[in-house]
């Protein structure tokens, strides 16, 4: 598998001392193996001449130079009858075949210590790595997603304020014009609504599906598509046991729409559309957030353990929601999976075991403002566009339209799980088992959301709400 | 193929030099060689460990077997050396007593 896919973050210092200490034991063995190798080389010297200089001794240790030798004559074994000349060749061949397994050992042996070296180093390397990036690095993708709003938006100021991160200045200039020509047109504010019908397996107007306890992460991911064709603007939220242990699993799938600004009614009802990405890569409130807070307050109580999943635009606003600090002090978010979700920059706090899995060969993820900062809580999956899933999904569309969808983004995670990668092991175990896997049989309960814009004021375009009026995520920059 | 003597005089060894040269060796590359796979076996025995090396393709197994493997092949060849050694050491002694049944 090579580097095809990288996994960075998730270790603590002492973990790192323990592959340290590893390694020097490696070192140990690799000595005492050289050792072996001089003490054969010694022994074919021995057997070969008959001499054991190393000792100080040049004497033959056989009935060398007898005229009736039976041995190679030139060496110290021509005077050897033929059975002790038979048995030393044989004794010879030993050394030869004892030789060849030490060689093999020595490889083993290296290639060993390589790899605990590599995953002892890597992760020192990329802790601060990650620190030093995020002031500095900004994706080819943001600088292309710039020079397009350029070129869309030629009105707005898009120099970017100092301090603050290019991509963020644009999408948050975008979002800010593009808010008040929906405002303008729908007025503002989410309904959200709790619904228990909708397309299941394609077919329209049916219930909706109480979801089964995710086995693990990838299977999460793949319950992300039942409220993601569900129907538009829903997600989900899942309870997973019940009584005072029940813990939930929130949903977020990504967008539905592409709409930035309104043309008539009923465009902007849907708050999964690329208004909300802007506004959320902008590091604006947006309406999907403002939903899932909603959901939350309604079937979520206080101080309860919450994982929250999401992919693409689902994924940055999940990210928004666990780092929100009003709802921090509400729920208790343990866990937090991104997929394909362009949530770089965005600081989360440890308590919240925080995963995101991308690939180099979609967009999306690099749509944001700086790296996903990688930490002992914090592990990223990255696939490198090499590895047999994303080359799969390349060849299956060759534009590369397939490498965002839910599906590889989970074979990414299962090719990386199976690397068996300390950190990812360790993050995986905490976050499988917040979505429920030890407790396969646990009753659940799913609702299922639809967030629909409009209804209330209606605010003058470029002017926007203000900031914290609704229940979601206040404006800011990425923490 | 040019012959060249050996740079060390020949002369009759003790019997007891004898049995310290290959065997002796071989033993010791041995005993080194128990004693790398003991150290190897101690560092990957923390689960971390072995799950780290083996996360970045260092095959854990394959090299305990290895060094395992590496150790039985130098004991079989002490034993084969030991055998070449008493062959020899008998071989000595007879050409000292003159050849077998010669008398």
């Amino acid at each position: 598998m090579g580097d095809a896919i990288t996994i960075t973050g998730g270790y603590t210092a002492a973990e790192t001392a323990t592959l340290r200490d590893a390694a020097a034991a490696l070192r140990a063995a690799f000595g005492r193996l050289d050792d072996a190798r001089l003490e054969l080389a010694r022994a074919r010297v021995a057997l070969s001449t008959g001499e054991v200089p190393w000792a100080g001794r040049t004497t033959p240790w056989s009935g060398a130079g007898s005229p009736r030798g039976w041995g190679p004559p030139g060496s110290g074994l021509a005077g050897l009858g033929p059975e002790a000349a038979r048995a030393t060749a044989a004794a010879l061949d030993d050394v030869a075949s004892a030789d060849g397994a030490v060689l093999r050992a020595l490889g083993q042996l290296e290639a060993l210590a390589v790899a605990v070296l590599r995953a002892a180093h890597l992760y020192e390397e990329h802790d601060d790595l990650a620190a030093r990036l995020l002031d500095d690095a900004v994706p080819a993708g943001v600088q292309l997603l710039a020079a397009g709003l350029e070129l869309l938006l030629p009105p707005l100021a898009l120099t970017g304020r100092a301090g603050e991160a290019p991509v963020a200045t644009v999408a948050g200039a975008a979002s800010r014009a593009f808010d008040g020509a929906a405002t303008a047109q729908q007025g503002d504010g989410v309904r959200v609504e709790d619904v228990t019908r909708g397309t299941v397996d394609g077919v329209p107007d049916r219930p909706l599906p109480d979801l089964p306890v995710a086995g693990s992460v990838e299977d999460a991911l793949g319950l992300l598509e039942v409220p993601n064709k569900a129907g538009p603007g829903v997600m989900a939220v899942q309870r997973v046991g019940d009584g005072p242990d029940a813990r939930y699993v929130v949903l977020l799938p990504g967008t539905q729409t592409w709409n930035v600004v309104g043309d008539g009614a009923g465009d902007f009802a849907n708050p999964r559309d690329l208004t909300s990405d802007l506004d959320l890569v902008g590091g604006r409130a947006s309406d999907y957030t403002d939903q899932v807070a909603q959901a939350l307050d309604r079937v979520v109580p206080e101080g309860a353990s919450v994982v929250v999943v999401g992919h693409s635009l689902g994924g940055i606003a999940a990210t928004r929601v666990v780092t929100d600090r009003a709802l921090r002090r509400r729920y208790r978010f343990t866990g937090l999976v991104t997929a394909g979700a362009p949530s770089g920059g965005i600081r989360v706090p440890d308590g919240t075991l925080a995963l995101n899995v991308e690939n180099a060969r979609e967009v999306v993820s690099a749509l944001d403002p700086g790296p996903n900062p990688a930490g002992p809580r914090h592990v990223v999956v990255r696939a490198s566009g090499d590895d047999e899933v994303v080359r799969g999904a390349l060849g299956s569309a060759p534009y590369g339209g397939a490498t965002h969808g839910l599906a590889v983004h989970a074979g990414v995670l299962a090719e990386a799980r199976a690397k068996h990668d300390p950190a990812l092991d360790r993050a995986l175990a905490e976050l499988d088992a917040s979505l429920g896997a030890g407790t396969p049989g646990a009753p659940t309960r799913t609702w299922y959301f639809r967030g629909e814009r409009g209804g209330a004021q209606v605010v003058a375009p470029g002017d926007g709400r203000p900031d914290g009026v609704s229940a979601g995520v206040p404006p800011g920059r990425p923490r | 193929m040019t012959e060249t003597p050996s740079a060390f005089a020949l002369s009759a060894p003790p019997p007891a030099a004898v049995d310290a040269t290959a065997s002796r060796a071989l033993t010791a590359a041995g005993a080194a060689a128990a004693e790398a796979r003991d150290a190897a076996a101690r560092a990957v025995d923390v689960d971390w460990v072995a799950r780290a090396a083996r996360a970045y393709e260092g095959r854990v197994d394959e090299a305990l077997r290895a060094f395992g493997d590496a150790v039985t092949l130098l004991d079989a060849a002490a034993g084969s050396a030991r055998r070449a050694e008493e062959r020899a050491r008998s071989g000595a002694a007879s050409s000292c007593l003159g050849p077998a049944g010669g008398r």
